[in-house]
């Protein structure tokens, strides 16, 4: 149950939130996944690494994204040291290895956070209002420095509503398996996976499909449920 | 220790600042907005050499050749880290030694020589026959987004000739061909965190080597490719309470400069840097800030927020900041 959810967002210069199991080796995902949100919640909290993992469930967590920035993406091209044979800084051939990264550049996200723990959801909502965060807040990357900030200065108590006859105006990020939607014209959609939920030893357990609008436009549903909150309609993931 | 934002701007004049390897080495640049690029990497090996050459810190990233003239890798070098109290290089094929015994002695003995692990953490790989794998993954307290050129800049082809000819035999020199920038005033963004301080053990003292490395890292990169390169403004401030910062401090400072076209600028005289917006943000924060130490070039101009007769730091201080000079 879905009871009240904390909003912030979050924006900086560049984002690197990158794809696994891909044949082109640095994608960046559009926006973060669900364990990437858990791990910037759990940055702000101060959390150790493989420390939360439980806390972000699918039955005590529950997130919606709004990509507030339009998805805008740049090549850099990174001169690493290949590991696999040194950590190597001379310019001897085949010492370091260059790779071409996408990274997303000027990106800004609006972020909903339900946890059934309230004293948790306390102690989040006392940090975002003080602009605290214990460690310093990224995107994707420690390269990708962020800025954080709380939207409204109280919980927000979302309304779960029901999309049946009428289309309804969604401004979140839609999952697959929650909503249909319905195409307008001159929008640019999108479809990606990406890992919700991971185990201990970091092992993904499970992957989720979404729907988003590159520009950050709304999109239209037909058949799903929403939540509406304040001016907003969201679905929860 | 507590937390602290970085500002740092420099600039180069006719040279390249951070070469694009995938693209024959031109300087990085934005192509939508036309701004320079620096990588957060070029700017954290101008830290590691300086500390390394000038200052005898023990670095973990960088060269080191075998007694063959091969150069180490990561596992190897993670090895040189595999010693004792006593300083005897420890028995790895020592039954009653665990893997996670060993990741340990490494961990211990990489954060007590090695700065730059302790400023910038790490991933080093482990590999020992018989006992498996590992890593040691360590974030750094200070990390830094990458730079940009506070202007659009153009690039520049430059054609020339070498000294040698490009094999024996050959009658003629080589040619020589390099993209440049004119100019480029980099602005570099960075944060320090106290609390992954504690976990890479980070002090006072190296965080005074970061920012001189910073500084004096800057100065003293005469390559080819960087000679021309200057430190103009380092502000880092400081703050009394706990897990906070106003972030985004970089975006706070501009320039402003009377040419038509901002690709005309060719020197920091050209220019004046504006902090009105800065000392906005200070002022209003003034309760949880500790310190703001500041050291700048004597060549910057600030925008006449700032009267050319009085300095940076006695203006800030005349706003009820508590700035001093950072000494070097």
């Amino acid at each position: 149950m879905i009871d009240k959810v904390v909003v912030f967002d979050i924006w900086g210069d560049y984002g690197y939130f990158r794809r696994g199991y891909t044949t082109t080796s640095t994608i960046s995902y559009p926006f973060p996944s669900r364990t990437t949100l858990a791990g910037i919640v759990s940055g702000i909290l101060g959390y150790d690494r493989d420390s939360y993992y439980d806390l972000f469930g699918p039955k005590n967590s529950a997130f919606a994204l709004q990509i507030i920035n339009p998805i805008k993406k740049m090549r850099i091209n990174l001169n690493l040291i290949d590991t696999k044979t040194g950590f190597i800084l001379s310019d001897n051939k085949g010492q370091r290895t260059q790779l071409p990264a996408e990274f997303l550049k000027d990106v800004k996200y609006r972020i909903c956070l339900w946890l059934d723990d309230d004293s948790i959801m306390d102690e989040l909502f006392t940090y975002l209002s003080n602009h605290k965060s214990v460690y310093t807040p990224y995107l994707g990357i420690s390269d990708c420095l962020a800025n954080i900030k709380l939207v409204k200065n109280s919980f927000i108590e979302p309304e779960e509503l029901l999309a049946t006859k009428e289309d309804i105006k969604v401004h979140s990020i839609v999952p697959t398996d929650k909503a249909k939607i319905k195409i307008e014209p001159g929008k640019k959609y999108g479809a990606v996976k990406s890992p919700s939920f991971i185990n201990a030893e970091r092992i993904v357990k499970e992957f989720q499909e979404f729907y988003y609008e590159e520009n950050g436009d709304t999109m239209l549903i037909v058949d799903g449920r929403y939540h509406s909150i304040g001016d907003m309609n969201v679905i929860f993931f | 220790m507590n937390r602290s934002e970085l500002v740092f701007l420099y600039d180069i004049a006719y040279a390249n600042p951070n070469g694009d390897p995938l693209d024959e080495n031109k300087p990085r640049i934005d192509e939508d907005v036309e701004l320079n690029i620096v990588t957060d990497v070029r700017l954290k090996r101008t830290i590691r050499d300086y500390l390394h050459d000038f200052k005898g810190q023990g670095i973990f990233v960088k060269e080191i050749e075998d007694e063959n003239g091969n150069i180490q890798d990561a596992k190897l070098r993670a090895m040189d880290y595999l010693i004792d109290e006593n300083g005897e290089k420890v028995d790895i094929t020592d039954k009653n030694l665990s893997l996670s015994q060993i990741k340990r002695i490494m961990y211990d003995n990489i954060l007590k020589e090695c700065v730059d692990v302790r400023l910038f953490g790490g991933t080093i790989p482990l590999e020992i026959k018989k006992k498996g794998k590992s890593s040691i993954t360590l974030t750094g307290p200070v990390q830094f987004r990458f730079g940009r050129s506070m202007h659009k800049v153009e690039m520049k082809h430059i054609k020339g000739t070498g000294a040698f000819a490009s094999s024996a035999g050959k009658q003629q020199k080589t040619f020589r061909e390099e993209y440049i920038l004119p100019y480029s005033l980099i602005s570099f963004y960075g944060a320090i965190n106290e609390n992954a301080a504690k976990k890479t053990l980070m002090t006072e003292e190296d965080e005074s080597l970061l920012v001189e490395g910073i500084w004096n890292g800057t100065k003293n990169l005469i390559t080819r490719s960087k000679f021309g390169q200057m430190p103009r403004l380092l502000l880092k401030v400081t703050y009394s309470d706990a897990n906070y910062f106003i972030g985004d401090l970089d975006k706070k400072i501009k320039i402003e400069h009377d040419l038509e076209d901002d690709k005309k600028l060719r020197s920091v005289d050209e220019l004046q840097i504006d902090v009105s917006q800065l000392i906005i943000a200070l002022k209003s924060d003034l309760d949880k800030i500790e310190s703001i130490s500041v050291k700048f070039d004597p060549a910057v101009k600030f925008k006449d927020s700032v009267p050319i007769e009085v300095d940076l730091v006695e203006h800030l201080v005349e706003n009820g900041l508590p700035a001093t000079k950072l000494t070097i």
